[in-house]
Formats: structure tokens, C-alpha cells, sequence
């Protein structure tokens, strides 16, 4: 997904008349910068609603094919015992605030660093579970692009009222 | 044997035969899977074989009606079970055994992850409840489990030579699983053959399938694993048409088109047919092998005077239950368009 440049209105001080013709094309284009950003939420949202609906399927389907050969997932969820995590969360700067990059290590059982679904699920984890496990995967993907498109609209909006303030300071602004 | 098996169990095929005799036709899935919700499930179902099961209850959800549907079952089998003679009795009591595979098996995890006893019992599978299993609740760990409960229990004749309480903690719970199974397949099969008669035939059939499929889906699911072959030899049955050959040759495969190519071989080819023409992806492995189960246990009824009958209600029965669950599913999470891919049970 492309991430259109949202223009900066630090460098806009409006001072003349010209000045406040182009803090309006400013304005503008961060309108049309925020109808692009909601167009690609609206669409990351869709592909996130669509693999998990996908993701769910799967789930139903081995719960269909294992029948009661499974054990309940609850009982197989580990609890009070640390193991490390394969997704980092980190923030990076950007011009108009900061996103967040999902980093993903490697699998190395000899670190801590297990596979989620074979230290949950056992050593004989179908092929189906194994393919949900993908999917859900995806949609962790798939929501940090949503958060970061979610946190580059609040910081557009939030620029636009900045902007309004200093063009129009006696006009009252919510 | 004809003339001998009426007199003592007559009764009982004649039961099972109406308990089968009374599970969903084409017409009973065609309703269920034009409902728009649960309760329309729940009401369309009370219209069934299945009667008033949901009378008492006023909250609406999956997990209620395959309670209820599953307490269903278990009320039959008990009743069956009440009744019979032996060997009769012995045989339904091999039909739970996998069911006590499995609530072991749950207890085990749970154990392991320090979830309450309480809890892991009520998540048990009642046909595979026994005496010992309310004696489990004073064990607080896997090795407390295995000198308490795993030795003085049904399961006791299934633990292999090997299993020692010190590593039985260290084991995954799949891999004793599969071993537990293995032994219980192969004792069944034994007990089957010494049955004789129509029992013997039809039972023995049913149960070298069973062992065929369990070699086949372990090794597909131990692909991407680092099981070692030595370790799927031990879970794969020996009672199945796949020769000795086969199995210490598929237990060191590490390629998917390989297991295939073997399963060409020994005559499983079409478990891997039309795979890839399923566009939505959700026809595996697991569901050809279903279709064939169902279709053999209902030719069991095709002969007369056997036990393989109450064996093939149990698997017909369990089969129409996850069907069942499996509109429920789609209709709860509105994704009706699949609603048709639960697996047919030629009953008509």
C-alpha cells in the first residue's frame, strides 16, 4: 500500500495575502491527504475483516474434522510459564509523528523462541490449524498497517485544526 | 451364531438399528442449513430424532447444542451398554476407550499448564468418563497422574513398556496420545479377531482403516516437525492393509508429494485427488477420509447378527453431531455460502 506524503505546515507561516492563499491550498491538500486516508483505513479494514472471517472458517473446519480428538485449546494454553515473544513492537519516527514496525525473530527453541502453535497445540498439529495460525499471522500484519494508517489520520486532523487556528484565531474552533 | 446372537443381543442390534434408522436424512440438513440463525437451528433440530433436548435451556450458542446433542448420544449408548452381555459389553466398552484417550490426554495439558483439576473434569468428553477419573482430582501434577490414576485404570493394558513416570512428564501429549491409540487399535483388532464371524469381518475392515488413516494423517502432520522416524514408527498401527514396508517407509518421508506417491501405492491415491480443484480451500485431507468412513460404517449395516453395528452408530452419530456444529458455525459467524460443506453420510 502506497503511503501518500502528507505536506507539513510547519514550513506555511501565513504573513501576506499570498501567504494565506497558499495556507488555504495547504489546507486542502490536507483535506484530500485525509479522504485518501480514509479510503485506505475503510480498505485495510475490509482485508482485515475478510482474513479473519477467512481465519474463523479454518477454525470451524478443524474443530469439524478433529471432532473430539482435540483437546480444549483452554486447557492447552499456557499459563504462569514465561516464554518469549516472536513480534516486537517497535515505534520509528516520521515526519508528521511516529508509526510502529512489527518485527518478527526467528524460531529457535534452543533461545526460548518457540513456534506459537507446536508449543501450544503439540508436535502433531494439522495441516488446517497450521494454515489458521498463518492466517491470524496476516492479521496481526494487518492491524500495525491499520494503527499506522489510524495514528497518520489523528496527526492530519490534528494539523488541519492547528492550520484553522492560526488562519482564523477569532473564529471559534472545536 | 445367527440362531445365538438374537437371543442375547437381537434386542439391542434391533435398538441401535432404530437409533440409526432416525438420524438426519438429506431433507433434515437441507432445513438446518436454510436457517438464519441459532434458534432457528436449535427449533429445527427439536424437530428431529433428537426431540425436546433443548426444553430447559433459555441462552442460545454453539457450545450448548453440541452439549446437548453429545448428552444425546451418551443416553443411548448408556442405555445400550446397560443392557448388553458380555461379549457385547467388552466390545462398547473398546468403543469408549479412545474417549478416555482423550480426557487423559486433557488432563495431562492441563496439568502441565497448571489449570485447575476442577476445571479440566468438566471439560472431559462423557463417554469417556470412568470410576478413577474423580480419584485424578488429588493428582497435582503429570507424574502424581501416572502412579495414581494411568496404572489402575481401563487404560492401564495401553501404556507402552517404555512410558516411566519420570519422563512421562517430559513426553508431548500428542506423541502419548498417539501412542495410547496405537495400542488401543491394535488390542481392539485382536479382540475383533477372536470375536470370529460377521464381527470379525465387518469390525476388522472398519478398524484397518482407521489404522491406515492414522498412519497416513500423523505422517502428514508430522512433516513439518522434527519427530524423528523412530518416533512415528512407534504411534503408526500395525493392524492396517499398509504392509510393514510401507510404514518404515512413509515414517522417514519428509516431502508431501512423496506420502502420495506411497499412498498410490498401498491404494489411498484418491485421499489426494481433487485437492487443489477445491477453490474455497477447505475440503483436506481429514474430510476424504471421513466421506470414506462414513460410507463404510453405514455398508456395515448391510449384514446382520455383528457388533460392527453399534460401533458404526457411535462413528455415524459423532459424524452427524460435527455436521451439525458445522452449519452452527457458519450461520453464528454469517458466512452462509459454506454452510453446504459438512461431510454427506450416505444413509439413503
Amino acid at each position: 500500500m502506497s503511503e501518500p506524503k502528507g505536506p507539513s505546515i510547519r514550513s506555511s507561516e501565513p504573513e501576506t495575502t499570498s501567504s494565506a492563499e497558499e495556507a488555504g491550498c495547504l489546507l486542502d491538500s490536507l483535506h484530500l491527504h485525509i479522504f485518501h486516508l480514509l479510503e485506505d483505513q475503510v480498505v485495510q479494514h475490509n482485508q482485515l475483516s475478510r482474513e479473519t472471517s477467512e481465519a474463523r472458517m479454518i477454525l470451524a473446519r478443524v474443530r469439524l474434522q478433529e471432532g473430539n480428538q482435540r483437546t480444549a485449546a483452554e486447557a492447552q494454553l499456557p499459563r504462569c510459564r514465561p516464554y518469549k515473544a516472536l513480534c516486537r513492537l517497535v515505534e520509528e519516527a516520521r515526519a508528521w509523528g511516529t508509526i510502529v514496525n512489527l518485527n518478527r525473530l526467528a524460531v529457535e527453541p534452543c533461545r526460548g523462541y518457540l513456534q506459537p502453535v507446536t508449543n501450544i497445540f503439540g508436535a502433531l498439529v494439522p495441516m488446517s490449524l497450521r494454515v489458521a495460525s498463518r492466517k491470524w499471522e496476516r492479521c496481526v500484519d494487518q492491524i500495525v498497517d491499520c494503527a499506522n494508517t489510524q495514528r497518520e489520520l489523528q496527526a492530519s486532523i490534528s494539523s488541519i485544526r492547528q492550520l484553522r487556528r492560526s488562519l482564523y484565531p477569532s473564529y471559534p474552533h472545536k | 451364531m445367527s440362531l445365538l446372537f438374537n437371543t442375547e443381543w437381537g434386542f439391542l442390534e434391533g435398538i441401535v438399528r432404530g437409533f440409526k434408522n432416525g438420524m438426519l436424512k438429506h431433507s433434515d440438513y437441507l432445513a438446518l442449513t436454510q436457517c438464519d440463525s441459532i434458534e432457528d437451528v436449535m427449533m429445527s433440530i427439536q424437530g428431529t430424532d433428537y426431540g425436546n433436548i433443548f426444553a430447559n435451556d433459555r441462552k442460545f450458542s454453539v457450545d450448548l447444542i453440541e452439549k446437548r446433542l453429545g448428552e444425546k448420544l451418551l443416553h443411548e449408548f448408556n442405555y445400550i451398554r446397560a443392557h448388553s452381555t458380555e461379549p457385547l459389553s467388552s466390545f462398547l466398552e473398546y468403543i469408549r476407550y479412545p474417549y478416555m484417550i482423550d480426557n487423559v490426554s486433557l488432563l495431562i495439558s492441563g496439568l502441565n499448564n497448571n489449570r485447575p483439576m476442577k476445571r479440566l473434569l468438566e471439560m472431559c468428553n462423557p463417554l469417556g468418563y470412568f470410576d478413577q477419573l474423580a480419584a485424578i482430582e488429588v493428582a497435582v501434577s503429570s507424574v502424581e497422574l501416572f502412579n495414581a490414576v494411568l496404572i489402575d485404570t481401563p487404560l492401564a493394558k495401553f501404556i507402552p513398556p517404555e512410558f516411566h513416570e519420570d519422563t512421562f512428564g517430559e513426553i508431548d501429549v500428542e506423541i502419548v496420545r498417539g501412542l495410547l491409540y496405537r495400542s488401543y487399535l491394535e488390542s481392539y483388532y485382536a479382540f475383533c479377531q477372536g470375536l470370529g464371524g460377521t464381527t470379525s469381518d465387518v469390525m476388522c475392515k472398519l478398524l484397518s482403516f482407521e489404522a491406515d488413516r492414522r498412519v497416513i494423517t500423523i505422517t502428514v502432520n508430522a512433516l513439518p516437525t522434527n519427530l524423528t522416524p523412530n518416533d512415528r514408527l512407534k504411534m503408526y498401527p500395525t493392524c492396517g492393509q499398509l504392509p510393514d514396508l510401507a510404514l518404515r517407509t512413509l515414517s522417514e518421508i519428509v516431502d508431501y508429494e512423496r506420502v502420495r506417491d506411497m499412498c498410490n501405492f498401498a491404494g489411498y491415491g484418491d485421499m489426494f485427488e481433487n485437492i487443489e480443484r477445491d477453490t474455497d480451500g477447505l475440503i483436506g485431507l481429514e474430510d476424504r477420509f471421513l466421506m470414506l468412513e462414513a460410507k463404510n460404517n453405514v455398508y456395515s449395516y448391510l449384514q446382520q447378527f455383528h457388533f460392527g453395528v453399534f460401533y458404526s452408530y457411535v462413528k455415524l452419530k459423532q459424524l452427524e453431531v460435527r455436521n451439525i456444529i458445522w452449519i452452527c458455525e457458519c450461520i453464528a459467524q454469517r458466512q452462509t455460502d459454506k454452510v453446504n460443506a459438512y461431510i454427506p453420510i450416505p444413509l439413503e
